[in-house]
């Protein structure tokens, strides 16, 4: 086999599960953080084992869990394996996902506008929004004819987009459509029906989930176990939330 | 041409393949299993594949569409599968060129709205992961009722394989709600049930005790193959609310479970070891050869991807290919006097059955309940599955989903378009207002299904088109779908074999006033169109149903060899080294989803098999 890499060969091995019980101590699904703790991630793989179970007592960094991944049972050594050659070759990264964009100068003011018109006041990735920008410029026919950077204009200059019920002025009709879509995006990841791909995470960030106190479907990023018996609380029992065990908070 | 020989050839790595060639493994004899479809390098693929499906239709993980929006897992057209019909097209035998969708060719009055994959794993991949037991009552429907036939077994002759099937796929339920319909068990589930949603806790709190369409109700715990611990090496639930159509964590058993298992050599207790099944994928098997002579089946034939022919032998074959496939393949091979192999009955692909589904979808009055976390149901209604009732009218078992609207109205994203592009004189809404609408609409949605017993008809069956062919030249599968006598329109009244369409009738009275009971609004509507699928009429009145994706009947088990395919051991009458499994045995579709039935049966059969192998 050619030389393991993260994106290729590491990150497909860590399921949603592992990355979630793991999450307290590094994020598997994040090369940087893989790559500097890969010793201690392979001393879990691979476990010194007493009378057939794993040691008990803490030989790892690893504060509670010593096995991982804790449920799917231990790897197959050709797996170990793979991960050993990973380190050896000193951890290559491989072939990225396309690069995030870097925001521009449209960004703050879409940021704005765009906490109004989603009625999310803590709105605040930057990247994602650049994403959307990106996407509004090449895909939706309203922004067109430098149509979203006219309402960007516009909207410094006079804020007032909706009215008491959520409803856009008369002075913004022209923009109507725009505005349409970009709460549509924010809200679905979509424009006219074509979704966001799931490498920037457009899916699992989409507003509507936040907004009926649920998660995105086929992706609850939650280890409050059978959180679904409970009434949603601030946040909590979403299915959206981590919660970091106290202890293990450094 | 190459050639081969294995104690047993399994067609299909599904739930059924795949638990027969595990136990064939482990008690040491060689198998090959030939399965149509491939497999994604992992499960983040179809993971993936789904979050950039626009529609999230049980199919999009695996292909279905056309592999836009950056799907990494693209549509196949060697084994090609049907997705679940949603418009007109159904009756449209080249709408399958521009969408795969179309798979069956469909000549019947109305709809089949079921679907299955052919991928390795099989349906299961995509399945809910509900487990329920038949009632005794339900194998013996003629005895009791004089509805349809009895089965050739009866409860007892199985209660011992469910709770083997119950350990192995690893089912989280509670014995005491089992018990008290009559489903007595010898062992208890191997995990504590499932917790039931918040949802379920209101709707338990509402109905609990009250009398409904003339029974006491309870909302129940369901019993499903969904870890509650770790379990069998996998881990427990976390609620990731896409069990349909993949679990990212496998917490739902799927086949691949046992086709890892079977595909390994593993050390068993004995001090042996098991065999390791072999896995040929991408091979699809359209033929079934028999000797002239013997009446024994000598070999199968399959075509890999690139049309190439291949034949294989055993001792002993066995047909796991779903309901569809099974009878297609059968009726695709030709044996003695003008006949196809297995079908000196006549009753190959005949019996075509699902239970047919009404969804019903509401609001609560005031109280929100939270839907959209957790597996996509944990409860249910039992007590409408049995009952002198069965005299005049089809059964039918109460499911309640976590889901709010999205399988009836394609919600949350639905309301999310609604509020923010609506139509006519609407005004759009946006900000603070659109999310606090957004969350009092979404969070109030209640979606039950009421799964109806199926009436056993001759006149609706499934056979290799004459005129349709996949691209290998093999037949589509013709599927003429009936739920009644086989009328010419989808006016039902007046015809006879009234039975299912009486219950639903019945279950859709029952459901409005479960809702009423509830505090839940009426919002259920039939599709304005007579074309779309699963519309139909009945004493003037429009009704739809949906499919429940549980294809029932196409080779039936009997105890004559005159009017059924197969014995109680799934054993083809005709050939005795052939055995045909799958839901397709079934003689009634019974109360209940049938794959732990399915699964049972399985490996009761299995245990014949290596009975059989050993003499
Ligand atoms: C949306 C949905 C939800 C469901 N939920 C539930 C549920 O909650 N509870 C329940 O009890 N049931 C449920 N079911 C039904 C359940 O999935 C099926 O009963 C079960 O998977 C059938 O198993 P099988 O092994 O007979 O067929 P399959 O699982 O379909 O496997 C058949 C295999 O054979 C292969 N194959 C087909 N043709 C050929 C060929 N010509 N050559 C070689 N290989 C071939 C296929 O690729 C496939 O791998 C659901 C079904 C659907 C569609
Ligand atoms: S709720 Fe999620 S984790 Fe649980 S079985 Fe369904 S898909 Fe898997």
């Amino acid at each position: 086999m050619d030389t393991p890499t993260y994106y290729q060969n590491i990150k497909p091995l860590f399921s949603q599960y592992d990355r979630i019980k793991m999450m307290y101590f590094a994020d598997l699904w994040d090369y940087k953080q893989v790559k500097a703790h890969a010793k201690t991630i392979l001393l879990s793989l691979k476990p010194r084992m007493v009378d057939g179970k794993p040691d008990p007592a803490g030989w790892s960094e690893l504060p509670e869990v010593h096995v991982m991944p804790l449920y799917t049972g231990p790897w197959p050594k050709s797996q170990v394996a793979i991960f050993e050659s990973w380190i050896a070759a000193g951890c290559p990264e491989g072939e990225a996902p396309p690069a995030p964009p870097t925001p521009g100068p449209l960004v703050e003011g879409f940021l704005t506008l765009s906490r109004v018109l989603t009625g999310f006041d803590d709105l605040n990735d930057k990247v994602l929004a650049q994403t959307y920008i990106n996407r509004l410029l090449a895909e939706s026919n309203a922004a067109k004819n430098n149509q979203l950077e006219a309402l960007l204009t516009a909207f410094s200059h006079n804020p007032q987009v909706l009215d008491a019920d959520g409803n856009c002025v008369s002075s913004y009709s022209q923009y109507l459509a725009l505005i349409q879509d970009i709460t549509v995006l924010w809200y679905l990841s979509s424009i006219d029906g074509a979704l966001g791909t799931p490498e920037n995470n457009q899916y699992i960030q989409g507003l509507v989930w936040p907004a009926i106190d649920a998660h995105p479907m086929g992706f609850a990023n939650t280890n409050e176990q059978f959180y679904w018996r409970y009434k949603p609380e601030g946040g909590d029992f979403t299915g959206l939330q981590i919660v970091v065990p106290r202890a293990a908070k450094k | 041409m190459t050639e081969q020989t294995f104690d047993a050839v399994i067609v299909g790595a599904g739930i059924s393949g795949a638990l027969i060639a595990n136990e064939l493994s482990e008690a040491g004899f060689s198998v090959l299993i030939l399965e149509a479809g491939s497999q994604a390098d992992n499960r983040q693929q179809y993971i993936d594949t789904y979050y950039a499906a626009e529609i999230k239709t049980p199919d999009a993980p695996y292909g279905i569409q056309d592999g836009s929006g950056g799907s990494k897992v693209q549509a196949n057209p060697s084994a090609p599968h049907p997705g679940v019909p949603i418009d007109a097209r159904w009756k449209d035998p080249n709408a399958y060129k521009t969408d795969p969708r179309y798979y069956f060719v469909q000549t019947g009055s109305v709809a089949f709205g079921s679907n299955y994959e052919r991928i390795v794993g099989g349906t299961t991949q995509h399945w809910l992961g509900t487990c329920l037991r038949f009632m005794p009552q339900d194998f013996t429907t003629k005895t009791s009722f004089g509805f349809a036939v009895d089965w050739p077994i009866g409860y007892a002759d199985l209660e011992p394989w469910y709770t083997e099937a119950e350990s192995q796929l690893g089912v989280a339920g509670n014995v005491a709600a089992d018990e008290a319909i009559g489903i007595e068990h010898t062992k208890p589930y191997p995990m504590e049930e499932v917790p039931v949603s918040y949802l379920d806790q209101y709707m338990g709190k509402k109905l609990n005790g009250k009398q409904v369409g003339g029974v006491t109700i309870t909302v129940e715990s369901t019993p499903q193959a969904r870890n509650t611990v770790g379990y069998d090496n996998r881990p427990p639930c976390m609620g990731n609310t896409s069990c349909v159509p993949v679990c990212p964590i496998q917490a739902k058993y799927d086949a691949t479970v046992h086709l890892n298992k079977a595909t390994k050599m593993r050390l068993l207790g004995s001090g042996k070891s098991s065999v390791p099944a072999k896995l040929v994928t991408k091979a699809v098997v359209y033929k079934v050869d028999v000797g002239a002579s013997t009446d024994q089946v000598t070999a199968l034939h399959y075509k890999d991807w690139d049309g190439n022919d291949h034949k294989v032998s055993g001792k002993r074959y066995i047909l796991a290919a779903h309901a569809i496939e099974n009878p297609k393949v059968l009726m695709m091979s030709p044996w003695k006097n003008g006949k196809t192999v297995a079908n000196s009955s006549g009753q190959v692909g005949k019996n075509l059955m699902d239970h047919i589904c009404l969804v019903a979808w509401g609001k609560t009055a005031d109280e929100p309940i939270y839907p959209f976390r957790g597996p996509l149901s944990t409860s249910g209604i039992p007590q409408y599955r049995g009952g002198a009732t069965r005299k005049t009218r089809a059964a039918y078992r109460v499911e309640i989903g976590n889901e709010g609207w999205n399988w009836s109205a394609g919600a949350p994203q639905s309301n999310v378009m609604e509020l923010v592009t609506p139509t006519g004189n609407v005004k759009p809404l946006f900000g603070t207002a659109l999310r606090n609408q957004l969350n009092k609409e979404c969070t109030h949605q209640v979606r039950i299904a009421m799964e109806l017993e199926a009436t056993p008809l001759q006149t609706s069956y499934i056979k290799p088109s004459e005129t349709h062919m996949d691209r290998f030249g093999l037949p589509r599968p013709e599927v003429h779908y009936e739920i009644m006598g086989g009328a010419k329109d989808v006016t039902y009244a007046g015809t006879d074999g009234e039975y299912t369409v009486k219950g639903y009738v019945e279950s859709n009275n029952v459901a409005q006033q479960l809702f009423e009971q509830a505090d839940i609004s009426w919002d259920t509507t039939v599709d304005a169109s007579n074309s779309t699928p699963g519309v139909f009429i009945y004493n003037n009145t429009r009704y739809q149903y949906r499919g429940a994706g549980h294809v029932i009947g196409t080779h039936t088990m009997g105890a004559d060899k005159s009017s059924s395919v197969v014995d109680s051991y799934q054993r083809s009458w005709d050939h005795s080294n052939l055995f045909i499994v799958g839901c397709g045995s079934f003689p009634t579709t019974g109360t209940a989803n049938p794959t732990l039935t399915m699964a049972a049966l399985a490996l009761r059969t299995a245990k014949e098999l290596c009975n059989d192998l050993s003499k």
